[in-house]
Parts: structure tokens; C-alpha cells; sequence
């Protein structure tokens, strides 16, 4: 029902704008015989928000009675008010209602580590830092007893984490009492996290979805821009890892996501705060910096003296932010980057697990030389990034880039999780869904989660976010009408494939990780594909200064059967009507 | 105007195309409602969860002349034969999924796979329901209302509520009754009783329902329209209807056993009032007596006090319910009550059989009897709101009624869950849901009142409904509040006595029951004026035009 909040400003502008998107010429409402006839809306749900004002139109839902109709009015009519108010100021509440509530649903499942005792699993980690922030000095923060999950997140994420444990602590003492409370689960714990990030997630991810919604380059209607926001707010992977899993997630995106927003309205302070405020939550934003960093540098060329500001504005942030821990910084550093951990730990989606069934680089190379050969190829995966950015830094270029670099990170740096793929994900969705990758990007990131998800025990959420999202984008995994498309269903097919064994087949004694493997084989290639056609995406963007990704996407004119005239695509069909 | 070019199209594109070949809106309807529902699964379950369990149990793993007599678990097997058959059909796939499941000394077994799979059952089973709605969408005379009417059923709170959290097979069972209702709309009147008779056979609670049935297939099926009996029709329907009851109880029937299973199906051994009253008259009326105790307490009045009601009143929750003040109630009286508001509008019905007043005369049959039952449970006002939803969309007055029974219906179905997670859920969802089918219908039915006394009752309705609001944040913030001033820690339970636990309880239920016990009574008096009076004036003011 969510997706009814975002449509319903949909429908208005598509009738107020657009009577002629149909085929009828737009003067054909001056004829008199029409004066009255709705513009047709083939394939929207209208049947939930019918714009026909008339009282009297067909009242009767039973056969038996006669009286059907009475003649309308002489006056061409208008939408009621409250019609017009609803279309118009509810859609942001609605949709906010709607997702909650689809988020509080997801929250409903178990957590990672639920009653999975010694050490339990990622909500454990950030309760216990709510509990050290809260009862400790910042000086101990990243010191303290750092076998039971030492705080290894910058210190944004742990001033957040104080300020939540001080709210649970005057709700409930023991949630968060000092070493007591290790291990901890209460069913009103579990609820008082949960909401923490809904509370977070509404403060900072929904507004920043929003004014990217609106804000962003070549976004004229209200369409496209409910589009956006729907596609965006419900993609299954962050609802997955941050109301099912448990992380705050959407904080860092978010920030990352307000400081685009900032370049777009060329407010570049602005946006080197938030999103170096974004870099002080979660370091996993630094694989969007190299994007960023050039592309602010590169406007430095044409604007005066902004370079100064810029640098004394993110420096004077770094400073606030790290200022307890600037007696001994190494501690705190060592912490957020542990490179001591090795390669990869879980089977990820990356280049290095993918080679790794063939070339053992652990047993090759030493853990130096590796670090040092990861980074190579990191920076030259994402130098297409940096030069797109160099040459033409325009805002509308800047999703191209973000998605380039941090895939190059994904796909070849040092330590990375699974989770991860969420960093790429955010400018993969900040384009909508008008091109065929997106939808399968989405779909595919989601699966490469699937080994951890089965662990934390959300299979059933993870089904059902998938449908709705699926639908809701009006993404139809069995049309072929382009390349992409057949790639996509091929994909699919292999994914479906994989699940179904892995569901029959329990995985052999001598080869316990064999299902996971073979998610690797299937999602690294979709991911190399998706950074290369970001790329090529972004290189013709750039040349051809419109956008190219307007051809038909999911067009309907070439559908096989016409008893089936069904649309693909709701939500992406802006691109068509654009 | 009216048929616009975009229904033509749909409505043509209906009748070309099969049935079942969804457009657009429903598969959003049909996507949308599978992954709330899927969603769902982790959540709070009732007892009546290990309820259905065992029952898989019994079924499965007992021959079946000791269905009715097992008791290795306190939740007997209570509902009629075909809902036994129905379980023993389940509990094959249950077999080979986790025999567990079906092991009858597995008491409160709550694995993955058990809970999975009996939310999946309700998920499958509730189609029933989903293709009786798309067949009323699709030979409709306005299928856009009935769509929006279909839809808001397939996604209605109650079902959400009863079934997909507190667990039942409701969506599954309604399905079978508007299959009935479609068959009677469709002309096909002999379908209609069979298949009101396998729904009797199904669950017992819905003979509410069947008076109207009664008296409109014996008028309308039995009787010519002048007045002739047409014996033929009448000995096809009663054989069918007997077979059906045959084919049911019939095995038990030869076992001997019929006076057991009955004593199963109707155990009167409850008092007037479940523990959570029902927002049905008796709530009104004990609430009467709690006040007249209060006042006559403190005044100190002279009036006969019933010394085991003063008691009854001061446990609150648990027990019985004894009058104070006023006269107790008996089973007959009930009876007698209910049996005497359905009879006026069964008379009205037999002098109008048609299918609209067939479907007005059924929402009230179900209406009086949830109203003026003995022990009727919170969760029977489905047998209301289900049959009323499918006249909201006629006219301005039924929408009224509609919006108020369903408002205070659902309301009251709340305190079924109490976990703050399904409760925040349950509100916000109620919400939404209201909000999208309130707005599409009040536009299509909106009508200006016509004089003083309608825009008077106008303002007082909308009031009554935005009270509800406050009634939400009493009901949510009473606990919290009553916690602070009497420092005692509900999670830590050690500080609090139970009375004061029990009446912290107690008072947000008593104020819910009450005040939706407030619109179920009002709206059942607006439908019935609306059924005796009104529709006859209203059809022949129109009919002018």
C-alpha cells in the first residue's frame, strides 16, 4: 500500500500536465463532447484514487438495483478539495507511514546473533557500545576490553551510539548496565533497538531520499520523483541489513545521499560537511571519496578561493568529530581500519573470492604485498571515476562516478563484507530504475547477501521485500526485449537454481561453504558488469549531455502477445513520459 | 458519463479475457498483501496457534471416532466435521515437512517449520478467498467501486489481525461465504444454500448468519413471486442441504457420537461476557451496572445490592460477569433479544427478497446476534463488518454505517494483540488501510445533508470517529502512566500486587469495549432504519429523476 502514497501525486500530474501522453491531441478537451470524459490512465491502479468527483455516477454495485446513473452537472468539474489536498500533501506522509510500517514488519524477524551465545552477532555489538559510550570516558572507547566487540567505527557512530543508550538507560537500566549486560536480550531490548533505527533512519535517510527525490539533475515531474523515492526507500537490501540484520547503515547513506543533494544545489561547504560527517560515522564512505573528492577539486578550478574554504570547513569538522581521541589518534585509526584482519573473511561477492577458488592468494602472497596489490587495483578500477570527474564535474555525472568507485573498492579492496555491497547500491538507485541494470543490480546485491541473511534467519523477509520491491518497480523478470534483459533472466534463472539446491541439497561435509562459493560465481560477474557499464554509462552521459538511458526501457510496444498488454513497469515508465 | 472510457476498457478487456487474468491493480493488490502477510510470520501468535497444532495432531495421528473424545491437550478438537476433515487434509504435507508437527504428545511445539508452515496454510487457504472477491469485481455493474470494495476485503485489518497474527482460518471460511453470497447475486440461489450449508459444517458461529439465509432461499428459491410454492425447488434445495450435513456428520452419525461432538460444538457452561468484554450491548449494559454500583457506593442510595456482583466488579478481568445493581442477564433472555430484532428484519426481508435486501438482512442478522449473544467473542465481528463492506459503496447512508461499524469493529479487535511491536503494526496499518478506502468510496457516495438534524448528526459521527484517536493514545499511554505513579516496573513485576496490575489492565479494555460497543449499536440502528425505512423512500425519490 505504500506505493499508493507516491502514486497518487503521480496520477495528478499525469492528468494535469499530460492529457496528450496518451495519444489524444491536447486540445481535444476543448471539444465539447469531451468536456467531461477522463483522460484515459491505462495501468494505474486508479481504481484507488479515481479522480471522478461525480456523486451520482453509478452508485449501485448490486445488479438488482435499478437506478444507475443521473446525468451530470453542466459545469465541467473540478477535483473536491479534500481530493486535491490529499493528492497533494499526503504523499510524503503516507509514504512515510507505509515504509515504517513495512520496516517495523521486517523488524519483526530475528536479529543477527539472536540467541546465538559466546559472542552472538552484530546487534550485540551495537548495544555494547551504547553500553561503553554510555558508562566510559571517550578516552577508553576504543580500548576497552576489545575482544567483546571493541568499538571499531568512527566516532560519529559512537557519539550516536552514547546518545541512544542514554535514552535506553532511562527506560530500562539493565539494557545497558556496564559489563551486566553483555548478552542481553529482552524482547523489549529488541523493540527499543529496532526503533532506534527507525528513528534514525526517519531522520536522517528519509528526508535525504526525499530532497534527492526533488533535488536531483533531470528530474522535472513529480512522477519520476515518487518513483525515486519509493525505489530508493524500500530497495530490499538496506531494509534486510538494517531492520533485519541490525545496523545503522542508513545513517552513513544518508549523509553521503544529503551531501549530493548539496552539490546538486551547488552548496559545496554544505555537502563537504555531511559528507565528511558520513566519512565520521562509517568508514565504508570512503569509497565514494575518490568520486567526491575530484569532483569537488575539480570545481575548485572554477570557483575562487573555494579550495581554501573547503579546506579549512572539512578539516575543522574532522577535528570536532575526532577531537577526544587527538591525543592518541593511532589506536582509533588502527581500529577503523584493521587490515590485520586478512583479505576477506566471509565468502563476498569480489574479485579476490572469485579468483581465490582457482589462485590461493593467501598461501601466495604475504598480507603486505597483498594490501599493496589490492590497493593497485582498487585505484586503477576507480581511475575511470576520478577522470570522468576531473574532465566534467557536473552533478549529473556525480551518481556515474560514486557508483564506479565504490564498486572498485567493492571489487578489490582490502576486507570487505558482504554488507557492503549497500555502498555501491546507493548510487545504483539514485538513478531510479531507468536503466535495466538497476533492477538487476538491486536484485542480485540482495542475493549475494543470501548467506548471511540465511544465517540471521530472515529468509522470509528476504522473499518477501524482493516481491514488493520487484513490483513496485514494475520490474518483470520474464520479458526479453533487450540484451540486458535476456542477461537478467539468465541470472535470475541461476540465482532461482541455486536456491532451489541449496533448499534440496545440504551442502557436502568436505565442501561446507559450496553454496556460498557458487553464490560468488554468480554475483561477481553481475557486479564487474554493472561497474563497467558505469563506466561506459557515465563516459556517454558526459559526451551526449542528455540522458541516454531514455530509450525505451520497458517499452510496451513490442510485447509478444497482444492479449497480454499488461505494463512492465509502472514506476519506470517516467522515463517514456519524460 | 458515467461508464468512462477508461472502465469500458477495462470492462471489455474483463469480458474478453478469462476470470483469473489479473490486471494490473489486483496483481499490485495480490503482491502487496503476500509480502505483508509473509512478513507477518514471525509474529505474535496466540494460543490458538497450538490450537490448529493439536488439531493437526488429533487428526492425523488418531482414528477418527477419538476425534471428538481426545483430551492429551486442553484444546479439544470444538468445530464442526469439515473443519476436522480440513486439519486431517493439512496434516498430510505437514507429515513429510517435520513430523513433529503432527505428534500428539508434542504440546506448544513452536519450531520454524511448524510455524512456517501452518502461516503458509493460512496464506494458501485465504485464496479461497481471494478468487470469491476478483469473481465479485468481474461481472459487477461498476467494477471499479467493487474493486476497491474486493480489495479493501483481500486486505482487511480483521484478517490481518485475527488470522495472520493471533492466528485462524477466517480469510478461508469468508471465502466460502461470499462464494455463497456471489452464487445468491448470481442468481444461482441452490449453489448459495449448499454452500452456506458446507460453511455451517466448517465453523458453527456462522449460524449468526443463517436465519436470513433461511428465510430468503425458502422465499426467493421455494416460493414463486406470487406467492406459489414450487415443491420441486424446495425438495432439491432440502436434500442438498441434507446430504451436505450428512456427508459431515454422518460418520459420527453411525458411530453414535452425535451428542458428544454437540457437547464439544456448544459448551454452555460461560458467562454472559468473555474476559475482554465484547463491544456488544452487555458491555453497555455492565458498564451501566459498574457506574450504578459507584454511584450508589458513594451516595450511599437505597438500592438493593447484589453482594457477589459487587465482588464480580472489583476482580475486573477475571470470572463471570454478576450485576450489582441491575437484574442479571440469562441465556434465554439473550435468545429472546436476538431472535426479536432478527425476526423485523427477517419480515422486511421476505416481503423484499432481493439480493440487495438479502445482503442487508444478512449484515443484520450477523449484527443482532453479535450485539445480543451470550459470550460472544470480540473477534465475531467479522460476521458483521465482511457482509457490510460489500453495500459500502451503494449510497452516502450504507458508507456512513459502513465507516463506523468498521472504524469501532476494528478498534475493537485491537486488544487481541498487546506485544508493543504488533501493536504499533496493527494501528499504523489500520490507518493506512482506512485512509484508502475511505477516500476513493466517500468521494463516489458523497451526498449533501439535507437538513438541520443530518448536519448535526454529521458533526457528532466525525466526532465520535476522531475520538478514537484519543481513545488510541489513552490506551497506549495509561500503562506507562499508571507504572510512574505507582513505581512499579511492569517488566520487573516485582513492586506491583496483581490487582493493581489487573486494573491497569483493566481500565484501557473496559474504555475500548465501551466506547466501540458505542458505534457497533449506533451503527446497527442506522442500518436497520436504513433497512426498514428509508430504502423504500430512497428508491422512489429516485426513481423521480
Amino acid at each position: 500500500m505504500m506505493m499508493l502514497g507516491a502514486k497518487q501525486q503521480v496520477m495528478a500530474d499525469v492528468d494535469v500536465r499530460r492529457p496528450s501522453s496518451h495519444g489524444r491531441p491536447r486540445h481535444a478537451s476543448l471539444r465539447g463532447p469531451e468536456l467531461h470524459a477522463p483522460r484515459p490512465r491505462r495501468h494505474l491502479p486508479l481504481w484507488l484514487y479515481d479522480q471522478d468527483p461525480s456523486p451520482a455516477s453509478s452508485r449501485a454495485a448490486s445488479p438488482t438495483s435499478s437506478v444507475r446513473f443521473i446525468p451530470p452537472t453542466s459545469a465541467p468539474h473540478t477535483p473536491s478539495t479534500a481530493a486535491r489536498r490529499l493528492v497533494k500533501h499526503y504523499p510524503l506522509i503516507l509514504t512515510l507511514a507505509a515504509t515504517t510500517l513495512i520496516k517495523i514488519l521486517v523488524g519483526l524477524g530475528t536479529y543477527s546473533g539472536q540467541g546465538a551465545p559466546p559472542m552472538y552477532g552484530d546487534f550485540e555489538a551495537q548495544r555494547h557500545w551504547m553500553e561503553i559510550t554510555l558508562h566510559l570516558a571517550p578516552r577508553e572507547w576504543y580500548w576497552y576490553e576489545l575482544e567483546w566487540w571493541g568499538l571499531d567505527y568512527p566516532p560519529l557512530t559512537a557519539y550516536v551510539s552514547w546518545l541512544c543508550g542514554f535514552v535506553g538507560d532511562k527506560i530500562d537500566s539493565r539494557w545497558f548496565a556496564l559489563d551486566a549486560s553483555r548478552g542481553m536480550e529482552s524482547e523489549h531490548l529488541k523493540l527499543f533497538m529496532r526503533w532506534t533505527v527507525v528513528v534514525l533512519d526517519a531522520a536522517v535517510w528519509v528526508p535525504a531520499v526525499f530532497w534527492w527525490a526533488r533535488y536531483r539533475p533531470g528530474s522535472a515531474s513529480s512522477r519520476a520523483r515518487s518513483a525515486s523515492v519509493v525505489t530508493i526507500l524500500l530497495n530490499p537490501c538496506l531494509l534486510l541489513i538494517d531492520f533485519g540484520h541490525f545496523q545503522y547503515n542508513s545513517v552513513m547513506l544518508g549523509l553521503t545521499l544529503l551531501a549530493a543533494c548539496a552539490f546538486v544545489n551547488k552548496r559545496y561547504l554544505v555537502g563537504a560537511v555531511l559528507f565528511a560527517l558520513s566519512l565520521s560515522f562509517k568508514q565504508m564512505a570512503l569509497y565514494y571519496a575518490p568520486a567526491i573528492g575530484i569532483f569537488l577539486l575539480a570545481t575548485c578550478i572554477q570557483i575562487p578561493l573555494l579550495f581554501l574554504k573547503l579546506a579549512v570547513v572539512t578539516t575543522v569538522t574532522f577535528l570536532i568529530v575526532f577531537a577526544p581521541f587527538l591525543t592518541s589518534p593511532s589506536q582509533a585509526i588502527h581500529r577503523i581500519f584493521p587490515f590485520a584482519r586478512g583479505l576477506f573473511e566471509d565468502k563476498v561477492a569480489n574479485f579476490w573470492c572469485l579468483t581465490n577458488v582457482l589462485i590461493k592468494w593467501r598461501l601466495l602472497l604475504s598480507v603486505q604485498s597483498l594490501v599493496r596489490l589490492s590497493t593497485v587495483l582498487t585505484v586503477l578500477a576507480f581511475l575511470p571515476a576520478v577522470i570522468l570527474m576531473a574532465q566534467a564535474p557536473e552533478p549529473r555525472l556525480l551518481p556515474y562516478a560514486l557508483l564506479t568507485s565504490s564498486l572498485a573498492f567493492f571489487l578489490f579492496s582490502f576486507q570487505v563484507h558482504e554488507k557492503t555491497i549497500l555502498v555501491p547500491l546507493l548510487p545504483a538507485l539514485m538513478f531510479g530504475t531507468k536503466s535495466e541494470w538497476i533492477p538487476l543490480f538491486t536484485n542480485i546485491a540482495a542475493f549475494s547477501m543470501w548467506p548471511l541473511l540465511k544465517r540471521d534467519g530472515v529468509g522470509v523477509q528476504y522473499i518477501a521485500t524482493l516481491l514488493l520491491w520487484n513490483r513496485l518497480v514494475g520490474c518483470n523478470p520474464f520479458a526479453f526485449d533487450s540484451v540486458v534483459k535476456i542477461l537478467s533472466v539468465a541470472v535470475y534463472a541461476a540465482a532461482f537454481l541455486l536456491h532451489l539446491a541449496e533448499f534440496i541439497i545440504p551442502a557436502p561435509a568436505r565442501y561446507p561453504d559450496l553454496w556460498a562459493v557458487a553464490n560468488v560465481l554468480v554475483c561477481t560477474p553481475v557486479f564487474f558488469a554493472v561497474w563497467a557499464w558505469s563506466v561506459k554509462a557515465g563516459m556517454q552521459e558526459r559526451w551526449a549531455g542528455a540522458p541516454i538511458l531514455t530509450t525505451k526501457v520497458h517499452s510496451r510496444t513490442n510485447s509478444l502477445s497482444p492479449a497480454a498488454p499488461r505494463p512492465k513497469s509502472r514506476l519506470s515508465r517516467e522515463s517514456l513520459l519524460s | 458519463m458515467v461508464p468512462t472510457t477508461e472502465s469500458k476498457d477495462n470492462s471489455s478487456e474483463a469480458r474478453t479475457s478469462p476470470w483469473w487474468h489479473l490486471q494490473p491493480p489486483e496483481w499490485d493488490v495480490l503482491v502487496f498483501s503476500t509480502s505483508l502477510k509473509l512478513l507477518l510470520f514471525p509474529a505474535y501468535r496466540s494460543t490458538d496457534f497450538e490450537v490448529h497444532r493439536n488439531w493437526l495432531a488429533i487428526t492425523h495421528s488418531l482414528p477418527i471416532s477419538q476425534w471428538y473424545y481426545d483430551t492429551t491437550s486442553e484444546w479439544t478438537l470444538d468445530y464442526p466435521p469439515f473443519f476436522a476433515y480440513f486439519e486431517k487434509l493439512l496434516s498430510i504435507p505437514a507429515y513429510f515437512i517435520d513430523p513433529k508437527i503432527v505428534d500428539l504428545h508434542n504440546l506448544n511445539y513452536d519450531s520454524w517449520s511448524v510455524i512456517a508452515y501452518q502461516r503458509c496454510t493460512v496464506l494458501a487457504t485465504e485464496m479461497v478467498l481471494g478468487v470469491a472477491l476478483l469473481r465479485f469485481v468481474r461481472d459487477a455493474v461498476d467494477p471499479r467501486m467493487q474493486r476497491i470494495i474486493s480489495a479493501s476485503l483481500f486486505l482487511h485489518p480483521g484478517f490481518l489481525i485475527v488470522d495472520h497474527m493471533h492466528f485462524q482460518y477466517n480469510g478461508f471460511m469468508f471465502g466460502i461465504l461470499l462464494w455463497s453470497i456471489l452464487m445468491a447475486r448470481n442468481g444461482n440461489r441452490l449453489a448459495s444454500g449448499i454452500l452456506f450449508a458446507v460453511l455451517l459444517n466448517f465453523k458453527h458461529i456462522y449460524m449468526y448468519l443463517a436465519p436470513a439465509y433461511f428465510f430468503y432461499l425458502l422465499r426467493s428459491f421455494c416460493f414463486s413471486s406470487s406467492g406459489d410454492i414450487q415443491i420441486k425447488n424446495f425438495l432439491l434445495l432440502a436434500n442438498s442441504v441434507i446430504a451436505v450435513f450428512l456427508v459431515s456428520l454422518g460418520p459420527f452419525l453411525v458411530m453414535g457420537q452425535l451428542p458428544q461432538l454437540l457437547s464439544r460444538l456448544f459448551p454452555f457452561t460461560r458467562g454472559l461476557n468473555h474476559a475482554y468484554w465484547a463491544p456488544n450491548v452487555w458491555a453497555l449494559v455492565t458498564f451501566t451496572d459498574r457506574v450504578l454500583l459507584r454511584y450508589a457506593q458513594r451516595v450511599g442510595a437505597d438500592i438493593i445490592i447484589n453482594e457477589p456482583g459487587v465482588a464480580s466488579a472489583s476482580r475486573g478481568l477475571v470470572g463471570d460477569t454478576v450485576f450489582a445493581v441491575l437484574p442479571n442477564v440469562q441465556p434465554i433472555h439473550t435468545f429472546t433479544l436476538t431472535l426479536a430484532f432478527q425476526s423485523i428484519v427477517l419480515l422486511k426481508l421476505w416481503s423484499n427478497p432481493t439480493y440487495k435486501s438479502f445482503l442487508t438482512a444478512l449484515t443484520l442478522c450477523g449484527y443482532s446476534s453479535y450485539l445480543f449473544g451470550w459470550h460472544v467473542h470480540e473477534k465475531a465481528v467479522l460476521l458483521v463488518l465482511v457482509p457490510l463492506s460489500l453495500l459500502a459503496a451503494e449510497r452516502q447512508a450504507y458508507f456512513r454505517t459502513f465507516i463506523i461499524a468498521t472504524v469501532s469493529g476494528i478498534f475493537s479487535l485491537f486488544p487481541l494483540l498487546f506485544t508493543p511491536a504488533e501493536s504499533l503494526i496493527e494501528v499504523l496499518y489500520s490507518t493506512l488501510w482506512l485512509l484508502f478506502v475511505y477516500q476513493p468510496l466517500s468521494r463516489r457516495v458523497y451526498e449533501l445533508p439535507q437538513s438541520l438534524f443530518y448536519v448535526v448528526l454529521d458533526v457528532l459521527e466525525k466526532l465520535y470517529l476522531c475520538g478514537f484517536f484519543l481513545l488510541q493514545l489513552f490506551v497506549s499511554f495509561y500503562p506507562m502512566i499508571t507504572a510512574y505513579t505507582q513505581h512499579c516496573d511492569s517488566s520487573s513485576d516485582i513492586s506491583c500486587d496483581d490487582s493493581s496490575l489487573d486494573k491497569m489492565q483493566f481500565l484501557p479494555l473496559m474504555t475500548t469495549s465501551v466506547y466501540c460497543a458505542v458505534g457497533l449499536v449506533w451503527g446497527f440502528l442506522r442500518l436497520v432504519y436504513i433497512y426498514l425505512h428509508e430504502e423504500s423512500t430512497y428508491q422512489s425519490q429516485l426513481s423521480k429523476i
